[in-house]
């Protein structure tokens, strides 16, 4: 046997070939994951800004698309993802400390949190459309919350809102995807007290996803 | 992560040792929970009207201040604790910093040009009604904006108007 493979047999199995050492490939997967999260700031910093220059040249239009909206409704996604984000740093910590069963737990709950997350904004979605509340071709608003009539170019409030939550929903689904991935393999015991990567990247996005919903939720439905 | 390169296949205690308390995983959800219940509270009040009798709702900013500070608050209870940046490497910190650095300045930049548009544009003169053209050129029709009828402010209704006088976009008030 060549000193080469006594080596590589010598590696644990989830030790890529190209990294030395388990902290190489730890630092790696984290830089990473935040680089990721980085370009997810400033791909949803784009739709803010058009936030922010549409309610600058029509405030009068966001205030009264806001008033459309159930804030109860969007109250209580609020609190959904934040209880989803604190599930994710509980399944991140019981992975860091070996405890499978809790990683697999924790992973489930945020996962159904996540669900539920979606199933919110589908309820508030679903108000928006039965109202006609949906820009652009199907824009026919009624039974309008507090207003006589609609004021002009609050569709514009209804396009930025359906673009924010639109592009979250994309993102939480996608975080979800990855929970499902990871849970999948937490089950078949692929994680330990020595390699635990995939568990503490999947829950930093997870944990960022969560957080963009905690400025979209107060301007979209608050202010 | 320094003692991480000591060893050849795994991590050390001190990466494990990471795992923060889940008791203060679980406070620091329940001060989410009363800064996200504040938040919703302030959406039911009239916080303009309250600190200056008479303000339309919201025209004051200050529920949007305050909603703002709140949010700010929550995002960064999870980014030190739920991402576990107080643990991480500092670079770590310092790209998620960038991210919002360079964010903070598209938002910024892209914002004021819009709102400034609204008002004056030395550069390119009076505002105008990209739609029909009219008081060309640059600029965008809005508010404070000079106008002759509705059509020329994108949102809003013109005052004061009248045969050969400028009058102004006003905004409606809707709150």
């Amino acid at each position: 046997m060549s000193a080469e493979s006594a080596s590589a047999s010598a590696s644990p199995r989830w030790l890529a070939p190209q990294y030395e050492t388990a902290a190489q490939q730890y630092e790696a997967a984290k830089l990473g994951t935040w680089l990721f999260v980085a370009q997810a700031i400033l791909f949803f910093g784009a739709v803010f800004a058009a936030y922010g220059v549409f309610r600058v040249g029509h405030p009068e239009a966001f205030g009264a698309g806001s008033l459309q909206l159930n804030k109860w409704v969007g109250g209580a996604s609020l609190i959904v993802a934040l209880a989803a984000a604190w599930m994710g740093a509980l399944a991140v910590r019981s992975a860091q400390l070996g405890k499978r069963d809790e990683v697999a737990r924790w992973l489930g709950v945020a996962l159904l949190l996540g669900v539920a997350f979606l199933v919110l904004v589908g309820v508030d979605v679903g108000a928006c459309a039965s109202r006609g509340l949906l820009p652009g071709a199907h824009w026919s608003p009624r039974h309008l919350v507090g207003l006589a009539a609609p004021v002009p170019y609050m569709s514009t409030f209804f396009g930025v809102y359906f673009a924010m939550i639109g592009l979250h929903a994309l993102y939480v689904l996608g975080g979800i995807g990855w929970l499902a991935w990871v849970l999948v393999r937490a089950n078949k015991g692929d994680f330990s007290k020595d390699y635990w990567n995939p568990v503490e990247m999947a829950g930093l996005h997870w944990a960022f996803v969560c957080a963009v919903w905690v400025f979209a939720y107060p301007l979209l439905y608050l202010v | 992560m320094a003692n991480h390169r000591e060893h050849d296949d795994t991590l050390d205690e001190d990466v494990r040792a990471r795992g923060s308390d889940a008791s203060i995983l679980g406070k620091v959800f329940g001060a989410l929970v009363v800064l996200a219940l504040l938040t919703v509270g302030i959406g039911f009040l009239d916080i303009d009207g309250f600190i200056v009798p008479g303000t339309i709702r919201g025209a004051g900013g200050e529920s949007f201040t305050l909603t703002a500070t709140l949010a700010v608050a929550e995002a960064a209870l999870i980014g030190v604790f739920f991402m576990r940046l107080k643990d991480g490497a500092r670079f770590d910190g310092l790209v998620m910093m960038t991210g919002l650095l360079v964010a903070g300045v598209l938002l910024l930049y892209t914002v004021a040009d819009g709102y400034h548009r609204t008002h004056e544009d030395r550069f390119q003169g009076a505002a105008t009604n990209p739609t029909t053209g009219e008081h060309a050129p640059g600029g965008l029709a809005g508010i404070g904006g000079p106008c002759h009828v509705a059509a020329n402010c994108l949102s809003s209704a013109c005052q004061g108007a009248s045969a050969g006088q400028a009058g102004q976009c006003v905004t409606y008030s809707a709150r």
